[in-house]
């Protein structure tokens, strides 16, 4: 094998299958989940409605993360003014007592608000794999459409049921209206 | 698409004869006529507490009536698609504004019990001084039962020229432009008829549509909500401020008339859930409202709780940290006493930490039972806010008077058995669903993301 032919030496990495409609998606999705793979994923140009369930999608984990959050800030408030004003250096003003909890309230609320709605930005970049600066789908010519009008389901080689002929089978079954082995070029 | 014309047909959604549903107002009719037996022995053995009382059911039904009006107002107002197939029951809650002045009535012959200001109005002089005999001593009175250091707030509020009751007087004479006998009765009236414009439009223009399914009644709607909005929320505020906050005339807080749109904003998102819930479980309507809805529902729900709670805790943080005199009062009032404490302290637990976390994940808004639940619980806490918000004024410095209660759970029971007969009287002549709402089949297909 030459040099220049062992460059352009490329293996799958994903099957790309194209669909009109997003009734045509869901079904696609159903049948896909149901024949058991894992790391596939489906492209549409809006959301559309159902599709958690017919990807067999379990809830989202990010409300855990943001409660996590939420009760880690409001502790962090109520220990960290509980020191400073009324343990370290307990300062009277406006002749209040120096570790009222009507006056942590604001703080234990903002900094509450403050770390759950990190945890929300950042579980959600984490959950979603982000930043992702590039995808295998992007190797398809067809698949900017996705954007447009087209519905697309990937199914990658990852998966432990992917199987070249097998899982070509099962999406042609689907009649999609155009499908596609996406390769990669191997280094 | 499916528009209106597949899904229009004006006697679907019916209560049949027979259903329990079409005998709901009997029940509703013998606990009005009850409660109002209980009231009216109250009004003969204790005129007093009566008055008190008595104003604690008339504003538990205010409340839930401006609720019902927020929650259709604002939907016509955002155009909202997705709630046409839940709308009809909170106005069928509007529906009943008719019973609301007939329902102040009794509150007439008891204003100068009521409101302190009452007799300090120059138009009621002699009362003036009726109205200092026959509290002064009440208040003494209740000082030395309780026996109690808390409660010399209360002592000094008993003299007559007591600092506070001194920096009362130079409030009032301030107030004594708004506060006053014919200005009062003329802002009632003025309430009184907004409420009634708002009510029947409301009410109104919705069914008119059942038969028609004509667009123009949603037009009419929309361009109506922007003014109704306005009105609404200036009403509320000022009949806020005359019936309730001036019980405490000598208090200043700008934050009140919100406490109240918040109060009613969550009960309307409660008996909208526990309305079409049991009309679900009675069948007469089914995959309508569904758990896409209840989702949104008990997510405003939630919402407007957490916003009763910030503002609520605003109000009394600002207060507590000014520490000005005429503010604290109002809560002086409400903790100088054990048992008032206990109340105040169940407000904050019972209404806001409890069913904070019941229906803070999406699981429990999407159970009906859970949310169902969580609906009542909150319906039943909106009473205990009532009394936290009225009762302390009859005879200011006493305990919570556990004896007696029969009076108030009469008067609640009267006011809103008599309310809800008007609504569920009405439930029975139109459909349970907007009909004839376009957006109908859009708001049944609605899903969240």
């Amino acid at each position: 094998m030459s040099d220049a032919e062992k460059e352009k030496q490329k293996r799958p990495v994903l099957y790309l299958a194209e669909f009109d409609s997003p009734d045509a998606i869901i079904h696609a999705a159903e049948k896909v989940r149901d024949a058991g793979y894992k790391n596939w994923d489906v492209h549409t140009p809006y959301p559309v409605h159902g599709m958690d369930s017919a990807m067999g999608l379990s809830d989202s984990r990010l409300g855990w993360i943001v409660l996590a959050c939420g009760l880690t800030g409001v502790t962090a408030a109520v220990t960290m003014i509980q020191w400073m004003n009324g343990y370290d250096y307990p300062l009277v003003i406006g002749g209040k007592p120096p570790d009222a909890i009507a006056s942590m309230v604001p703080i234990m609320f903002e900094l509450t608000v403050l770390l759950a709605s990190f945890g929300a930005v950042f579980g959600m970049f984490g959950l979603n794999e982000l930043p992702k600066h590039h995808h295998p789908v992007f190797y398809s010519d067809r698949f900017e459409a996705f954007s447009h009008d087209k519905f697309f389901v990937s199914i990658e080689v990852e998966d432990k049921n992917f199987d070249t002929q097998k899982t070509r089978e099962l999406l042609e079954a689907l009649h999609p209206t155009h499908i596609e082995l996406v390769e990669e070029e191997v280094a | 698409m499916s528009d209106a014309n597949t899904t229009l047909d004006a006697t679907k959604y019916r209560i049949p004869e027979g259903s329990s549903w079409s005998g709901a107002w009997k029940i509703s009719a013998a606990i009005g006529a009850l409660g109002s037996l209980a009231a009216l022995a109250g009004a003969v053995l204790q005129p007093e507490r009566f008055a008190f009382s008595y104003l604690y059911g008339f504003i538990t039904v205010m409340t839930l009536w401006l609720g019902s009006v927020f929650f259709v107002l604002i939907q016509h107002l955002t155009g909202a698609g997705w709630s046409a197939s839940v709308r009809r029951s909170a106005e069928f809650l509007i529906s009943g504004v008719v019973v609301l002045p007939l329902l102040f009535l009794p509150l007439v012959p008891n204003l100068k019990t009521l409101y302190p200001w009452w007799s300090a109005d120059k138009s009621g002089a002699a009362q003036a001084q009726e109205h200092a005999v026959e509290h002064a001593p009440t208040a003494h009175e209740a000082g030395h039962e309780a026996g109690h250091e808390a409660v010399s707030t209360g002592e000094e509020n008993g003299e007559e020229h007591g600092p506070h009751a001194l920096i009362e007087e130079a409030t009032l004479k301030k107030k004594g432009a708004f506060l006053n006998h014919g200005f009062f009765g003329l802002r009632a009236c003025v309430y009184f008829l907004v409420w009634l414009w708002l009510g029947l439009r409301l009410f109104g223009y919705s069914t008119a549509q059942d038969a028609s399914g004509d667009k123009q009644w949603t037009v009419k709607l929309q361009r109506m909500a922007p003014v109704a909005t306005m009105l609404f929320a200036l009403s509320l505020t000022f009949a806020g401020f005359d019936w309730v906050m001036s019980l405490e005339p000598g208090w200043y807080s700008t934050m009140f008339g919100v406490r109240i749109f918040a109060s009613s904003a969550v009960t309307s998102f409660a008996s909208v859930i526990l309305l079409t819930l049991g009309w679900k479980r009675a069948g007469l309507i089914h995959n309508e409202v569904n758990t896409e809805h209840y989702h949104d529902l008990g997510k405003l729900m939630f919402g407007f709780l957490v916003f009763w709670a910030y503002i609520s805790f605003s109000e009394f943080m600002l207060i507590w940290y000014a520490a000005i005199p005429e503010e604290t009062i109002y809560y002086h009032r409400r903790w100088d006493l054990p048992s008032w404490q206990v109340l105040s302290v169940m407000v904050v637990v019972l209404k806001f930490i409890v069913p904070f976390y019941a229906i803070i994940s999406r699981n429990a808004k999407r159970n009906h039972r859970a949310l169902g639940f969580a609906a009542a619980w909150l319906l039943g806490m909106h009473l205990l806010e009532m009394y936290y918000w009225v009762m302390p004024y009859y005879r200011p410095y006493l305990p919570v008077q556990f004896a007696g209660m029969w009076m108030e759970a009469g008067c609640v029971m009267a006011t809103v058995g008599i309310y809800l007969t008007a609504v569920f009287r009405t439930m029975r002549k139109y459909p349970l669903i907007a009909v004839g709402d376009p957006r109908l089949s859009r708001a049944i297909d609605f899903v969240n993301v």
